[in-house]
C-alpha cells in the first residue's frame, strides 16, 4: 500500500525539491518509515499481537479499517443530535479527540525515536530533507488514519447537503487536523521545556492513562449523560463559552461556506477563525514548534539518563525498604517485595496496563449502582446509605490486586531474570510470596485505605467487620492469583510467552472468584443478622488466608512455569 | 602529503564541563589510528564531532581537504560509521536495511544488492538476509551494522568499538578487512578498550584522558617509556598505576 502511497508523496518531487529537500533520499527515508510503521505492534494490542509469535504486517490497512468504523460510528451518533451546525461540532469535537488520542499514544514514540540520531544523521542527508521527511512521516501516517475516518461523513454530508455540502466537510476534517497537529506540538514542546525527554515519555504514558480511563468513563456514562441532555434537542450556538472550542470554528465555517448571505458576525467571526486559524497554526509548526522539538530530540543519546531519586545518606530507610522490613520473612522474601515494588513504578508498560484500573474499578462501582432503583428525588449519597452496595466496591477492589498480579511477570527487560535462576535460590516461592506482598502494600491497600474512608462516611461505622473481612477475603483470592498467574518470576517473560491451554478458564476463575466470594458475603450480610456471624466468617477466611499463603510460599522450581 | 582528517585545536563543553580540550592532530591516508581512552575521557565526543553527530564544536575539523562546518555532507558521503550501540531499524531484514543505507549514499539498487550479498555471505548471514532483525543475536546486527557502514566504499572508517558481539571467526575476519582497506589507502579511526586488538592493528596509537591527548606514536615508540604492553601504558599515561592495589582493595572486602 505504501508503494502508491510514496508514488503520490513523489509527485511533488519538484515541490521537496524547492523546497531544499533531495528527493530520492525523501523517498527511501519515508519508505524505511512506512515499512517499520506497517511492522510495528498497535499500542493496546501489542501483548497480543507479540504472543502470536507472528511478525505484524499491514498494520496500515488495520489503521485504515478502525478508522473507517470510528468515523462511521462517529456520524451516526452525531446525526441524531439538534441542528446541524451542531451534529458538526460534535462530530469534529469526536474527531480530533480521537485523532489525538491516536498520535499520542501511537506515534508519539515514534517521534522522539532516537534511533534516526545514530542511523541517518551520520549519513550525508541534508536538514532540509530529515525535516521534510519527518513531517510528511506525520501527514502520510495522520492520511491513513483522517482520509477514512470522513470518509462515511462525507458520504452523509453528500446525501444531505450534496455534494458541495460534502467538499466542504472534507476541507473541514482537513483542517481539524492542522489543529490537531499544532495542539499536540504546542502540548510537546511546553512539556520538554521542563522536564527530559525520559520524562517526557512518562508524561505521554500518563496522558495515555487519563484518555484511557476518559474514554471508559465517557463508554459507560456517555449514553446516560445523553439522555440526561436531551442531545437531540441540544443547540451549541449561543453558549458563548463554547466558542474557543476549534470545532465550533469549523461547524461555523462550513454553515457560513454554505449559505454566505444572511449569517450572523458570531458566526462569520467563528467561520473565519475556523479558515484562518489552522494554516496559521500549521505555519507556527513548520517554523518554530517543529524544528525546536528536532533541537530538543537531537539531545537524545547522552546525558538524559532517568536518574533516580537520591536516597537520604543519613541512614534513614525509603519506605519500601520500611514496608519490606514489617511485611516480609526472610531475605528471599524481601527480595521479591522490593523488586516487584521497584520494578512496577519503573516501568512503563507496567504502569500503562494497571494503574487506568484504579479509575475503571471508580467508574465501574458508579456505574452499576447508578443502574440500581433509586428513589425519585433522593440524594446519591442518601440513597447509597440505604444499600449494601459497599459490598460491591469491596470486591471491585480486588482487581486493583488482580490487574498488578497479572502483569507482574511481564518485562521488555526478562532476559534480566537470569540472576535468579543463577542463584542459591531454595525456594522461588519466597520471592513470588514477596512480590505479591509488595502489591498489595503498594497498590491495593492505599486503594482500599480510600475505599474504607468512603465507606466509612456513607455508612458509617458498622461497615468496619465488612471492610475486615472484605480485606482477608481479598488476601487469599489474591494469592490465588499469584498461583495461576504469578508462576514465573517478576519481570522474568516476556510479552510473547504464550498462554498456553485452559486461559478462558482462568480468566473465567478471575472474574468469578471475586464475584462469588462478594456474593457469599451480601448473602451473609442479608440472611445471618447474629452479630457474631460476620466474625466467624472473619476468622474462617483468616484460616483459609493462611492454608493458601503457606503452600504458595512453598512453590519449588519444578512448580514454576519456564519459557 | 595532505591529511585525511586534520583536527586544530578541538574543543567541546557540555553544560559547563570541557570535555575536549585543545585537541589538535593529523591523521594520513592508509593510517589506521587507534583512539583509546579511559571512560569519559573525550573518545565517542571526538567521534560524533567527526561523523557529524554533534555540530556544535571549538576549534577546526577538515576531513578530505574539506571544512566540517561548511562542506559536511560531502564528508558524510566519505565516512563509513560503526557505532558502538547497535542502533538498527531491526524490523527490517538486513537486505531491506542493507538498499536502505545504500540508497542513501545515492547508490544504485543493484550495486547495492550485489555488494550486500556478497558481504553478508562473508559474514554467514546469506541465509539470513531475508529475515526481520529482531529475531537476530547481538553479533549478527552487529555483522550487519559493520556492512552497512562499508557497503559504500568510504574512504574514511570510524569504528567504535566494531567487535563487540562477535564470535572468533567474525573478528578474525574484521581484522583483516581492516588491514586490506588500509592497504587500499583508506583512513580508519578506530576507538576501542580492547588493547590487545588495538596493538596489533594500529599504525599509530593516540591515548586521550580527560580531553586531552596524553600519548600519540606508534606503539613501539609508546612502548619505550612506559611499557612493554598497551595494557601497561595505558595504566602508567593514565595514572591508574596501582591497579594491583585496587584488586586486593577489592577481593579484602570480603574479610569480616
Amino acid at each position: 500500500m505504501h508503494n502508491w502511497i510514496l508514488r503520490l508523496v513523489m509527485a511533488f518531487s519538484f515541490l521537496w525539491r524547492r523546497l531544499g529537500a533531495d528527493p530520492g533520499q525523501l523517498q527511501t527515508i519515508l519508505w524505511a518509515k512506512l515499512t517499520i510503521d506497517d511492522r510495528r505492534p498497535t499500542v493496546g494490542f501489542a501483548q497480543r499481537q507479540r504472543a502470536s509469535n507472528k511478525p505484524v504486517k499491514n498494520r496500515g490497512i488495520a489503521t485504515i479499517v478502525t478508522s473507517l468504523l470510528m468515523g462511521a460510528v462517529y456520524i451516526l451518533i452525531c446525526s441524531k443530535l439538534g441542528d446541524t451546525f451542531t451534529s458538526l461540532a460534535m462530530y469534529f469535537l469526536l474527531f480530533m479527540v480521537l485523532l489525538s488520542l491516536t498520535l499520542i499514544s501511537d506515534f508519539t514514540y515514534v517521534l522522539i525515536d532516537s534511533k534516526d540520531n545514530f542511523i541517518i544523521l551520520p549519513r550525508p542527508v541534508n536538514a532540509q530533507t530529515i525535516l521534510l521527511s519527518r513531517l510528511l512521516h506525520i501527514f502520510i501516517h495522520l492520511g491513513k488514519i483522517v482520509v477514512p475516518m470522513s470518509f462515511p461523513g462525507f458520504i452523509y454530508f453528500w446525501v444531505i447537503t450534496g455534494f458541495y455540502g460534502a467538499v466542504l466537510f472534507g476541507v473541514a476534517a482537513l483542517l481539524a487536523t492542522l489543529i490537531c497537529i499544532f495542539l499536540i506540538n504546542a502540548v510537546y514542546l511546553v512539556i520538554l521545556r521542563f522536564t527530559t525527554i525520559e520524562r517526557f515519555k512518562d508524561a505521554i504514558g500518563s496522558i495515555q492513562i487519563v484518555f484511557s480511563v476518559l474514554i471508559f468513563i465517557l463508554y459507560y456514562f456517555g449514553p446516560r449523560m445523553a439522555r440526561q441532555m436531551n442531545l437531540s434537542e441540544a443547540v451549541l450556538l449561543g453558549h458563548r463559552y463554547t466558542y474557543v472550542a476549534p470545532p465550533m470554528w469549523l461547524a461555523a465555517l462550513w454553515e457560513v461556506a454554505r449559505h454566505p448571505q444572511g449569517q450572523s458576525l458570531t458566526l462569520l467571526c467563528l467561520g473565519a477563525a475556523g479558515l484562518f486559524l489552522p494554516p496559521l497554526c500549521i505555519w507556527a509548526v513548520v517554523r518554530f514548534l517543529a524544528p525546536q522539538f528536532d533541537r530538543k530530540l537531537g539531545g537524545l543519546g547522552g546525558g538524559s539518563a532517568k536518574k533516580v531519586r537520591k536516597k537520604s545518606s543519613e541512614g534513614r530507610k525509603p519506605l519500601y525498604q520500611v514496608m519490606s522490613g514489617l511485611l516480609t520473612r526472610g531475605n528471599a522474601q524481601a527480595t521479591g517485595f522490593e523488586v516487584a515494588w521497584l520494578l512496577s513504578g519503573r516501568s512503563r508498560d507496567f504502569k500503562l496496563k494497571v494503574y487506568p484500573s484504579f479509575a475503571y474499578i471508580i467508574v465501574y462501582f458508579f456505574y452499576f449502582s447508578l443502574n440500581m432503583n433509586k428513589v425519585r428525588g433522593q440524594s446519591y449519597l442518601g440513597y447509597l446509605a440505604g444499600t449494601r452496595s459497599y459490598i460491591l466496591l469491596i470486591y471491585l477492589s480486588s482487581f486493583a490486586l488482580i490487574t498488578s498480579i497479572t502483569y507482574l511477570v511481564y518485562s521488555d527487560k526478562y532476559k534480566a531474570a537470569w540472576v535468579y535462576y543463577a542463584s542459591p535460590l531454595k525456594v522461588p516461592g519466597e520471592v513470588l510470596m514477596g512480590a505479591v506482598k509488595a502489591m498489595m502494600a503498594k497498590f491495593f491497600l492505599p486503594f482500599y485505605g480510600v475505599v474504607m474512608v468512603f465507606s466509612l462516611i456513607v455508612w458509617g461505622p458498622s461497615v468496619l467487620p465488612d471492610m475486615l473481612l472484605g480485606l482477608i477475603n481479598v488476601t487469599w483470592f489474591g494469592v490465588l492469583m499469584g498461583f495461576i498467574y504469578l508462576r514465573r518470576l517478576p519481570f522474568s517473560a516476556p510479552f510473547n510467552v504464550q498462554a498456553g491451554s485452559g486461559r478462558f478458564l482462568k480468566n473465567l476463575f478471575i472474574l468469578g472468584v471475586p464475584g462469588l466470594t462478594g456474593l457469599a458475603h451480601y448473602l451473609l450480610r442479608k440472611y445471618m443478622t447474629a452479630p457474631y456471624a460476620l466474625w466467624i466468617f472473619i476468622v474462617l477466611a483468616l484460616g483459609l488466608a493462611w492454608l493458601i499463603y503457606g503452600r504458595y510460599k512453598e512453590l519449588s522450581w519444578t512448580e514454576l512455569d519456564y519459557i | 602529503m595532505t591529511p585525511a582528517i586534520s583536527i586544530s585545536h578541538l574543543s567541546k563543553t557540555y553544560g559547563g564541563n570541557l570535555v575536549l580540550k585543545d585537541i589538535s592532530l593529523d591523521i594520513y591516508p592508509g593510517q589506521i589510528i587507534g583512539y583509546i581512552g579511559p571512560n569519559g575521557a573525550g573518545k565517542s565526543t571526538t567521534v560524533k564531532i567527526l561523523t557529524g553527530l554533534i555540530t556544535d564544536f571549538g576549534g577546526e575539523v577538515t576531513i578530505g581537504g574539506k571544512d566540517l562546518r561548511k562542506e559536511s555532507l560531502d564528508i558524510k558521503r566519505m565516512i563509513g560509521y560503526i557505532p558502538e550501540n547497535a542502533e538498527l531499524y531491526d524490523v527490517l531484514t538486513p537486505m531491506e536495511y542493507l538498499m536502505f543505507v545504500g540508497r542513501l549514499y545515492d547508490m544504485e539498487a543493484s550495486v547495492i544488492r550485489e555488494r550486500a550479498e556478497t558481504m553478508l555471505s562473508v559474514f554467514d548471514l546469506s541465509g539470513d538476509r531475508d529475515q526481520r532483525m529482531d529475531t537476530f543475536s547481538k553479533g549478527m546486527k552487529q555483522k550487519v551494522l559493520i556492512t552497512s557502514g562499508l557497503i559504500h566504499n568510504p574512504s574514511l572508517i570510524i569504528l567504535d568499538e566494531p567487535l563487540s558481539g562477535l564470535d572468533a571467526n567474525a573478528v578474525i575476519v574484521v581484522k583483516e578487512i581492516m588491514g586490506r582497506l588500509s592497504r587500499e589507502g583508506k583512513t580508519i579511526f578506530y576507538c576501542s578498550h580492547m588493547m590487545d586488538v588495538v596493538e596489533k592493528v594500529s599504525d599509530r596509537i593516540i591515548l586521550i584522558d580527560h580531553g586531552t591527548i596524553i600519548a600519540n606514536g606508534t606503539f613501539e615508540e609508546l612502548k619505550q617509556n612506559s611499557g612493554d604492553s598497551l595494557e601497561k601504558i595505558f595504566a602508567h599515561l593514565t595514572g591508574d598505576a596501582d591497579l594491583e592495589g585496587a584488586a586486593d582493595k577489592f577481593v579484602d572486602a570480603f574479610e569480616p
